[in-house]
């Protein structure tokens, strides 16, 4: 006779529901289409299109781009105007990269 | 021969006399180089309130402790004298081959005093000195001179530090350049050689700067090789120098534009960096011993605007200056213009900034056509470069006014109190916008030279915590990002550190590209190098006492000229917002918090908020109680 220990396959079932629950709304997510204009004269050029999640903030969609060093090297424009990090992006939003502003 | 001495050269000009002083060790390693080994010395032998252009004035040209030795990205040789533009302390520094090849012939500083009675230059080979008839080459422009120099030394790799006709002349913003395209600028100290009859100080070492650590400093040149120039700001100046500023700028809204009236440039693509690769630019060319090889040089054929490669290419600073300032946007006139500028060593931020001027002065009715001696000085007239150039180097009519600065032009016309006059202590302002980095304009108030922008690190790299300063200039003590547009303490005491940070870099011949967070070498290999070639056991807090006794002594030297806390300021312009572009009706910087800012920095400096002198207490604490009693 099989024991069934009921805590345990609670706890399993719940993980299974949650995983499942994860996958379901990244599968509703919706995704932008942002426009990439990589003007910074160095290394490989960027896609001039990059999908990402709805929703996500110009810091976090900045950290995610192959830029050597990280986007703090770049001087960085969201539709033409200094970035702010906090601002929520939407499709069709142009990300300028570009020489940082350093004197010389 | 193996060398690695400090020896102190001094040549009085007026009576031919040639002396050697071996400075104390525990003097060289106080104050390690550069302003650091002048200041000391300005003070106790030059008379305050000194005419700059008379024989008294004394013109000191220096190394540093570290000069000579095979690392990389520290190249320069430093000049320091009063300066004739300012009335301040003046001092420029330069890259190229000069200051290496000093210290290979025996000397790590020149003091040169007095007046020739007719042209000469000053001859150096291996710890011999000699003072040699140079008639011959004045009024020469600097490729010939240079030339002739060689020539007539039969010494083609002899290093040849001059000045051109616009120092000869006496021009208030002439240049000192060595190799025909490496220059100390700014501040006029060409004028000071020039008045000294003196129009070049060549040199020729064939000794080996000793290091006490050669593998250590061979190591960290061969990092900066492989490694440095790969990161993103070194593969940005090797691959293109300075000039991208001029795209960053112009999409961000603040392109110095029309006499700072404007952020955008209408025509601003045909002076991005694209352009000038496409048109004017050949392959750069580097300093003694630096891999990062970021110097521009300009070549064109074109049968009416031909450009020599030998004089260098124009840069950020000059493109602005000379370009987005003066709306001219025409690559081959803007080569030819900065080629000019170089073969007559003209420095090329404060004529353009002065040509500004003039052409506001114009457009508001100021200055009437006639008084342009028939030139047609009116914004976007690239045209009108050439002939006023050649104006301005010959001091003839209107170039005559030009030719001693927008602040004296303008006091001239009563106009000094308008807004369209842009200088500090007499200093036209260089080509970034305090009102998007407001650290460059707390630079640019209180720096003892004037308006300049290499007094510290700009802003923008210490924006976010992904930026360089941030993430890899915790050795300098700031571990939080400063928001470029604040003005809060944080600002004031970012600005502070990084004062002294650059201070040391200078002092020491440093090239402000090659470090962290401008360039791509930590701050460690920095205390490394000096480590390694001085074989003193130094840390960075000895290094920033060493800078920040400089900071004190250059403000005593001031403060003995005259100058006062008012003449650390901004002018009217950067309070008012932008007209045009992205950044259109904001922008201008709050006057009352700049000036809350500038007390604050007095107060973290140690200076009287009243008075802007040093405190004696802080004098006594830097071990410059000689200067605490006389103060």
């Amino acid at each position: 006779m099989v024991k069934i220990n009921f805590l345990q396959d609670w706890k399993r079932k719940k993980r299974i529901f949650e995983k499942r629950e994860v996958l379901e709304k990244q599968m509703e997510e919706k995704q932008i289409l942002v426009k990439i204009r990589d003007q910074r004269g160095i290394g490989e050029k960027l896609p001039e299109e990059v999908k990402a999640r709805e929703g996500i903030e110009l810091g976090e969609f900045m950290e995610n781009l192959p830029l050597p060093g990280g986007p703090g090297y770049y001087t960085i424009l969201h539709n033409g105007k200094i970035a702010e990090r906090g601002k929520k992006l939407e499709t069709g939003d142009e990300i300028g990269i570009l020489p940082l502003s350093v004197g010389g | 021969m193996k060398t690695n001495e400090n020896k102190f050269l001094f040549v009085d000009l007026s009576n031919s006399k040639i002396w050697i002083e071996e400075p104390d060790p525990v003097f060289c390693r106080t104050f390690l180089g550069g302003r650091g080994w002048a200041l000391p010395y300005l003070l106790r032998n030059l008379k305050p309130k000194t005419d700059p252009l008379s024989p008294e004035n004394i013109l000191a040209v220096t190394t540093s402790v570290i000069s000579g030795a095979r690392g990389p990205a520290m190249p320069r040789v430093i000049v320091c004298s009063k300066s004739p533009l300012t009335g301040a302390f003046g001092e420029s520094e330069a890259g190229g081959f000069w200051a290496p090849e000093l210290k290979k012939a025996g000397f790590g500083a020149i003091f040169i005093m007095g007046k020739a009675p007719g042209p000469v230059y000053i001859w150096i080979k291996d710890g011999s000195v000699e003072i040699k008839e140079a008639g011959h080459l004045w009024g020469l422009e600097t490729g010939e001179t240079q030339d002739i120099i060689r020539k007539e030394l039969k010494e083609s790799r002899a290093r040849v530090l001059q000045i051109g006709p616009a120092g000869e002349n006496g021009v208030l913003y002439a240049n000192i350049v060595n190799e025909l395209a490496h220059f100390n600028g700014r501040n006029g100290l060409g004028a000071v050689m020039g008045s000294k009859n003196l129009k070049a100080v060549v040199v020729r070492g064939t000794g080996e700067v000793t290091t006490s650590d050669p593998e250590k400093v061979k190591e960290i040149n061969t990092w900066t090789a492989k490694e440095g120039i790969e990161k993103p700001l070194g593969e940005i100046l090797r691959r293109h120098g300075t000039i991208p500023l001029v795209r960053t700028f112009q999409e961000v809204g603040a392109l110095p534009t029309r006499n700072w009236t404007r952020g955008v440039f209408s025509r601003g693509e045909e002076i991005s960096a694209e352009n000038l690769h496409k048109t004017i630019y050949i392959e750069p060319k580097g300093c003694f011993s630096c891999p990062i090889r970021c110097k521009r040089r300009a070549k064109v054929e074109n049968e009416k605007f031909k450009v020599d490669p030998r004089f260098g290419g124009p840069e950020y600073e000059t493109i602005g200056a000379l370009g987005s300032i003066l709306e001219v946007s025409d690559p081959y006139i803007l080569a030819k213009a900065n080629e000019l500028c170089n073969r007559y060593a003209l420095d090329t931020i404060s004529l353009g900034m002065t040509i500004g001027w003039v052409m506001e002065a114009v457009e508001r009715g100021h200055i009437s056509k006639e008084e342009c001696d028939g030139l047609d000085i009116t914004f976007g007239n690239g045209e009108v470069l050439i002939p006023l150039i050649e104006k301005v180097v010959k001091r003839q009519g209107i170039g005559e006014k030009i030719a001693r600065g927008s602040k004296r032009f303008a006091q001239e016309l009563g106009l000094e109190e308008e807004d369209f006059l842009l200088e500090v202590k007499g200093q036209e302002v260089p080509m970034h916008d305090p009102r998007i980095k407001t650290g460059v304009g707390l630079q640019y108030a209180l720096s003892d030279y004037g308006a300049d922008h290499i007094v510290a690190p700009h802003d923008t790299v210490f924006a976010t915590k992904d930026s360089p300063g941030i993430k890899e200039g915790s050795m300098l003590g700031v571990f939080e990002p400063v928001d470029p547009l604040s003005l809060g303490p944080e600002k004031v005491r970012l600005f502070y550190y990084m004062d002294l940070y650059w201070s040391l870099v200078d002092m020491l011949g440093f090239c402000t590209f090659g470090f962290v967070p401008r360039g791509p070498i930590p701050v460690e290999m920095m205390v490394d190098l000096v480590k390694a070639i001085t074989g003193w056991p130094v840390s960075l807090w000895e290094l920033f006492k060493a800078a920040e006794r400089t900071i004190h002594l250059a403000r005593i030297f001031n403060l003995r000229e005259g100058f006062t806390p008012d003449d650390d300021r901004l002018p009217k312009r950067f309070f008012q917002n932008f007209n045009n572009g992205p950044l259109e009706g904001k922008g201008g910087i709050d006057e009352e918090k700049f000036q809350q800012a500038i007390h604050l920095r007095y107060k973290m400096m140690g200076w009287d908020p009243e008075t802007g002198k040093p405190l004696p207490e802080r004098l006594y604490e830097l071990g410059l109680g000689e200067f605490a009693e006389k103060n």
